[in-house]
């Protein structure tokens, strides 16, 4: 039985009202969208904050709409369930849809949102765990502390980001739409993620997401390949996301869950700018991408095993979309 | 911490308690509602023993605050059956022997609900997915998977 830790609740209907609650209580207040992660934490208490302030009555945020100037617009509300069916994603970035639907199992997705996909706190072994089961052990760098238990002497922390609509997001060059408590601001979506395993996103205390805007479709190619122990509810152990637009012969593909960010590699994407992408081609990007990602064994699964996975599933992303010779 | 008063329609009924922020639907449900059929299993959202029907889908009561959930429609195991007759999915779980321990049932069971809710002839790969955030430690998948195909099927 997990009982969560004592907070106070609020549940503005402005927006405004939100960011000045966060504003007030500077970094003691949580933001709750479906609650699947920070429910989770909470209980586990990697995170306590003092309020918590819902988002469910904000009307403003649920919006989702496409156009062929503005792109996709996602307000940061919706649901994982309402991605993998609407039809306005599913016909203009179904790669979107197939990554939201294999988030965690159908409950997960009916509440989970994709602000709250985005924002998934990074993990690790050890600190995933409950209050219970880190109790004998000093605190970690994430907790506060200046140990790591996964990376034996580790000086920093090295838990892993494992959003699957995250980084699909990534991978199609999405901006983020801020609000806070004196402006509205867009930032892209690397400029979101610092990389750093402990504040992993560029959000300030008073700030909350509004809506993710993914740029308008191009023709082109674009899948996402989760691997993970079962076929449901697991994170990832490995995420690969390829997103090819042939006609400007520009091929992205953005490696999750080995690191505090999606992973991607301009330089190396220049491997695949020639004439004509062959089977070779892709075989040599796919080494030497392989070469520099490190998974560490910090989730389930093989260093060794993932290494190879993210050739294989890189191979496999071309193959799928017509790379046959 | 202060405690808010909460109107929640659980089966049809509307129950008006007051209740800390902190306290999940689950609790609510079982502790202050006496709906003991929902299940705690993990308390973390992985096993889906505590599934209920909240507006027609099948939501984890143990990641779910009771303050969020004034205005929803809350259905649990207890209020699928319609005077005093089994819902067709309780009666298949029986027909088909589809029960062991009995512990993961009624989550299975809503899940099963919600997944036929939204697509009344699914295949048994798209139950099997419907069904995937519920485990069974039993290991009695196939029936589970036989009863709700066989609802299903009936109603075609």
């Amino acid at each position: 039985m997990m009982i969560l830790p004592k907070f106070d609740y609020e549940a503005p209907d402005s927006i405004s009202t939100v960011c000045s609650l966060l504003a007030q209580a500077d970094g003691r207040a949580a933001v709750m969208a479906g609650g699947t992660d920070l429910v989770v934490q909470m209980k586990q208490r990697t995170r306590v904050p003092e309020l918590v302030i819902g988002l469910k009555k904000l009307p403003e945020l649920y919006g989702l709409s496409y156009s062929e100037t503005e792109g996709l617009r996602i307000s940061s509300l919706v649901t994982l369930d309402t991605l993998a069916t609407s039809a306005v994603v599913k016909d203009n970035f179904p790669v979107l849809a197939e990554a939201a639907s294999m988030v965690g199992a159908t409950q997960h997705q009916y509440l989970g949102t994709i602000g709250g996909n985005l924002c998934l706190d990074t993990r690790c072994w050890y600190y995933n765990q409950s209050a219970n089961w880190r109790r004998s052990l000093t605190p970690c760098h994430k907790l506060g502390g200046n140990t790591c238990y996964t990376i034996k002497g580790a000086r920093k922390c090295y838990a892993v980001y494992s959003a699957d609509v995250g980084s699909v997001l990534f991978a199609l060059g999405s901006s983020i739409v801020v609000r806070g408590s004196k402006r509205e601001k867009a930032v892209s979506i690397e400029e979101f993620f610092t990389g750093d395993s402990i504040r992993h996103i560029n959000l300030q205390n008073d700030e909350v997401i509004k809506e993710i805007i993914v740029p308008p479709r191009k023709p082109g190619f674009a899948r996402y390949y989760k691997l993970r122990r079962r076929g449901a509810i697991d994170f990832p152990q490995l995420g690969v996301t390829l997103v090819a637009f042939p006609n400007d012969n520009e091929y992205r593909i953005v490696i999750n869950a080995v690191g505090a960010r999606p992973l991607r590699f301009q330089d190396l994407e220049l491997i695949l700018r020639e004439d004509k992408l062959t089977r070779s081609l892709v075989s040599d990007f796919a080494d030497e991408v392989v070469s520099r990602i490190k998974p560490l064994a910090n989730v389930y699964g093989s260093v060794d095993y993932r290494r190879k996975m993210a050739g294989l599933l890189i191979k496999k992303a071309f193959t799928e979309m017509g790379v046959v010779s | 911490m202060k405690k808010r008063q909460v109107t929640l329609q659980v089966n049809g009924d509307y129950y008006e308690i007051f209740v800390e922020p902190r306290a999940t639907l689950l609790e609510v449900l079982r502790d202050n509602l006496g709906f003991t059929g929902s299940k705690r299993g993990c308390d973390t959202g992985n096993c889906g023993a505590c599934s209920v029907l909240v507006d027609g889908k099948s939501t984890l009561s143990c990641l779910t605050l009771a303050v969020e959930m004034e205005g929803k429609k809350i259905i649990t195991i207890e209020g699928l059956a319609q005077d005093r007759k089994l819902d067709p999915l309780q009666q298949a779980f029986i027909d088909q022997g589809a029960v062991q321990c009995g512990f993961c049932t009624p989550g299975m069971i809503i899940s099963a609900k919600s997944l036929l809710n939204h697509n009344p002839h699914p295949t048994e790969m798209e139950v099997r997915r419907g069904l995937a955030g519920n485990l069974c430690r039993c290991t009695g998948y196939a029936k589970i998977v036989k009863a709700v195909l066989a609802v299903a099927k009936s109603k075609s």
